[in-house]
């Protein structure tokens, strides 16, 4: 009964009233910098964290915590309003939340992002709050090897997530790879492709790439159609809430994601990104009719955005039993915690118990705050959808750049994201998916630096990678998956889906 | 770019021509009518950011003016450093002076895009936090000398984690092979989480690694702490050796000072160099940089830039002799 012991000290800390009180600061900023295009959790924290020094360490450390789960849920709001996703982890709600906000759905898609969100929320926290320590062991057990395997899983999984042509998902794939590359090389410390431009050593930003691949060429493409053909999809909205029958359609693909965005949250690296692309393939491979992903789905919807805030509070777990962080946002916590006299470490369990399940019931406590806040906000993000668009879009624009600007600090990154809004509006009219290209973009660095590592530590030896179970097993689905993309009867069903 | 940066060079000094040579006094009470920034060339949340920050909350109270903390990241940390080598020597910009972005990044990241020397104004040597050598429990190393002798019977087996190529961590291994006559193998990766969590799970054999991020995974017996990289044993773990007592000389430490633009004026120097030794002296500060495992290591202008041309010469030796490269 060590857990009831332990989380009655967790709530007695969450729940007094200052702490209750820094915890909906936090979530309410989460939720506004999500909604923000662009302006992370990083820039938000990282301006907070002087701000903190006054504040008691717990109290600091659960408002931080709440800006960063507030923003997962946030991101979604302008993913389905305006196909900005204002997180990275959010690029996937795009996909189908944008095409149910286009029939009229808005107000539905929000309503199964928040409470997926809080469903999500709620299990990941449980987690920690039960089987951290294990968990963190377990992560432990994958190595470069089963990494890389990992990310080939992924890749390949990234090709039914197009819908269209497979040729046309392997190049976006492709490109996203090569664009990967720009940058220092982890091995070798040489700069590739960075054309001697010191911003380019360090790569390509992805909040940079998804701002204007998806963000700026929608504009560019609203702009284009005429202002009657514009406004249609915003007057005809109905259901402002999802019924019973959505939330029945939506409850397994909840339950998957947020089994799929734990799993993933856990290991250092991918977290919401890449849980969010996974549930979101995993459902698309399990339905029935998949071509009406892409086409307003609400399943699209429910999943990833499950998948991104389990694995948002998920990823909390090599930080609170290790010490490590395993994402930028992490990184900084540590810093947080070191200003406050904190170290973290695999002891921070027995030496501060206050602090880690004041954390762990606090996030609860979160979760349940950013749902009551999100769904009466529904009715007001939807009305925003019938403000003229003459006055939303630059609006858009200059929150995205300030977003873009505020990633680095730097106006250099706010050139990128127009080449790559550019970039993206080629790639409507060529009728190409952008989505492929950030997962390849994502995984492609990370698969390739664990590909050398496996060989540097195997001293050139390639068997590694089946003589390690994790690795051997994670290949084998991924030969599984080629197998059934390359058989004839499906390539049929797929070319039939891309005619419709 | 240069240009605009020229002609405010010499603005600059125009301007100042004739206030410093007729009231060297007035001008010296008078220089801060402005904010002043301190750019860092590291995220927030790291020791540099840190560090910045702790000097930022004091000076204000110094200077009468806001003093304001921007982070500019990149290369190292040396995108920054270039920011700061083509500032204004007005004594509104200065820079958190690191070992990456002021001594090792500009040796290789950013090679000949600004002199890490010539191009700064030393103003005062804040703190050094030393390395120290841990490696994976499954060994059972009595000192450094029994490790050097595993690793001279076993060449290219054990493997050491950085945090990337030309980091200190790095550096610092690639010192200890070329001192020690020993081969080891260099695994880099991406940020120092991850070289943590490898050395944890035993992906890697050993790794050098600052205090803080070290002594938690010491403490809960995940690593074991072999040496430390410091001058001599540090005062709070006296039965760990220092790695000088056997490879004479080597020592590598992390340190981070306050400077400023080339040709910055002398009293503005002297200025912020008493008010940085003033704060800190003052307890709160000495405090939190205990907790940031950082030892106060101040001094005059002089002493940091000499302290700091010999770091850069002994950095460019290392890594020509240990043909580290990078872009």
């Amino acid at each position: 009964m060590d857990l009831l012991n332990n989380l009655a000290l967790g709530f007695g800390v969450a729940l007094t009233l200052s702490n209750i009180m820094y915890c909906f600061i936090g979530v309410l900023l989460g939720t506004l910098i999500g909604v923000l295009p662009g302006i992370g959790p990083i820039a938000t924290i990282s301006m907070l964290l002087p701000a903190t020094f006054v504040l008691p360490p717990v109290s600091a450390l659960i408002m931080l915590a709440g800006i960063y789960y507030g923003a997962q849920y946030g991101g979604s709001t302008t993913a389905i309003l305006v196909n900005l996703p204002g997180e990275v982890s959010s690029v996937v709600t795009c996909l189908d939340g944008y095409q149910m906000a286009r029939q009229g759905n808005a107000g539905k898609a929000l309503g199964v992002a928040a409470l997926g969100s809080f469903f999500a929320g709620s299990v990941a926290t449980f987690l920690i709050a039960g089987f951290a320590p294990p968990l963190a062991e377990l992560a432990l057990k994958f190595g470069p090897a089963d990494y890389f395997s990992l990310m080939v899983l992924g890749l390949i999984a990234a090709v039914v997530l197009a819908h269209g042509s497979v040729v046309k998902a392997v190049a976006m794939i492709v490109l996203g790879l090569l664009l990967g590359l720009v940058g220092t090389d982890v091995n070798s410390g040489v700069a590739r492709y960075s054309f001697g431009l010191p911003e380019l050593i360090d790569g390509l930003g992805i909040g940079t790439i998804a701002m204007g691949m998806f963000g700026f060429s929608e504009i560019v493409r609203n702009l284009e159609q005429g202002e009657e053909e514009r406004e249609v999809f915003t007057k005809s909205i109905t259901g402002l809430l999802p019924n019973l029958q959505d939330l029945k359609q939506c409850a397994w693909p909840t339950i998957r994601g947020t089994i799929l965005g734990s799993m993933l949250g856990i290991l250092p690296g991918g977290g919401p990104v890449l849980g969010s692309f996974s549930a979101y393939t995993l459902e698309k491979k399990l339905a029935k009719d998949p071509s009406r992903f892409g086409k307003g789905a609400i399943e699209g919807v429910a999943a990833p955005e499950s998948a991104n805030n389990a694995a948002a509070q998920t990823s909390f777990i090599p930080l609170l039993t290790l010490g490590i962080p395993s994402n930028p946002t992490m990184a900084l916590m540590i810093g947080a915690m070191i200003i406050h006299g904190i170290q973290p470490g695999p002891q921070i369990m027995t030496a501060r118990p206050d602090l880690f399940w004041g954390m762990i019931a606090s996030m609860w406590v979160g979760n349940l705050m950013l749902v009551v806040l999100n769904l009466p906000l529904i009715g007001m993000w939807v009305k925003l959808l019938t403000v003229k668009y003459d006055y939303l879009f630059p609006a858009i624009l200059i929150f995205c750049c300030i977003g873009v600007y505020s990633i680095s600090n730097a106006s250099y990154d706010v050139l990128l994201a127009a080449l790559f809004g550019f970039i993206g509006y080629s790639f409507i009219k060529l009728e190409v998916e952008p989505a492929p290209l950030l997962l390849g973009f994502v995984l492609g660095p990370m698969m390739e630096e664990n590909l050398r590592r496996a060989l540097l530590l195997s001293r050139g030896d390639p068997a590694v990678f089946v003589t390690r179970p994790i690795s051997l097993t994670l290949l084998v689905i991924a030969t599984f998956l080629v197998i059934l993309v390359a058989a004839p009867s499906i390539k049929k069903r797929r070319e039939e889906a891309f005619q419709e | 770019m240069t240009i605009d940066a020229k002609r405010r060079h010499l603005i600059a000094s125009l301007s100042a021509l004739p206030l410093a040579a007729a009231l060297p006094a007035w001008a010296q009470e008078k220089y801060p009518s402005k904010p002043v920034k301190i750019l860092v060339g590291f995220p927030p949340g790291g020791g540099a950011d840190a560090m910045a920050r702790l000097v930022a909350a004091k000076l204000p109270e110094k200077l009468g003016q806001p003093v304001i903390v921007e982070n500019k990241t990149g290369a190292t940390g040396t995108i920054c450093s270039d920011l700061v080598a083509k500032a204004a020597p007005d004594g509104y910009t200065l820079q958190l002076a690191h070992i990456n972005s002021n001594a090792i990044g500009p040796l290789l990241v950013s090679k000949g895009r600004f002199d890490p020397i010539n191009d700064f104004t030393p103003i005062a040597l804040i703190g050094i936090t030393p390395q120290m050598l841990c490696h994976h429990p499954k060994y059972k190393f009595a000192d450094v000398p029994d490790l050097i002798k595993y690793a001279k019977a076993n060449p290219g087996k054990l493997s050491f984690a950085s945090s990337g190529v030309g980091s200190i961590q790095h550096i610092a291994g690639e010192a200890f092979k070329l001192q020690a006559g020993v081969d080891m193998l260099h695994v880099p990766f991406k940020g120092t989480g991850d070289a943590i969590a490898a050395l944890i799970a035993g992906d890697v054999d050993m790794t050098f690694s600052s205090t803080g991020s070290a002594m938690p995974q010491v403490n809960a017996g995940k690593w074991k702490l072999l040496a430390v990289c410091s001058p001599r044993r540090l005062p709070a773990f006296p039965n760990v050796p220092a790695v000088t007592e056997t490879l004479p000389g080597y020592e590598i430490s992390t340190w981070y000072g306050l400077a400023g633009p080339a040709r910055l004026p002398k009293e503005i120097v002297a200025r912020l160099n008493a008010d940085v030794q003033a704060i800190l002296k003052q307890p709160d500060v000495a405090k939190r940089l205990q907790d940031l495992d950082a030892e106060v290591s101040s001094g005059t202008p002089e002493q940091f830039a000499t302290f700091w041309k010999k770091e850069i010469e002994k950095y460019q030796k290392l890594i020509t002799a240990a043909r580290i490269e990078a872009a």
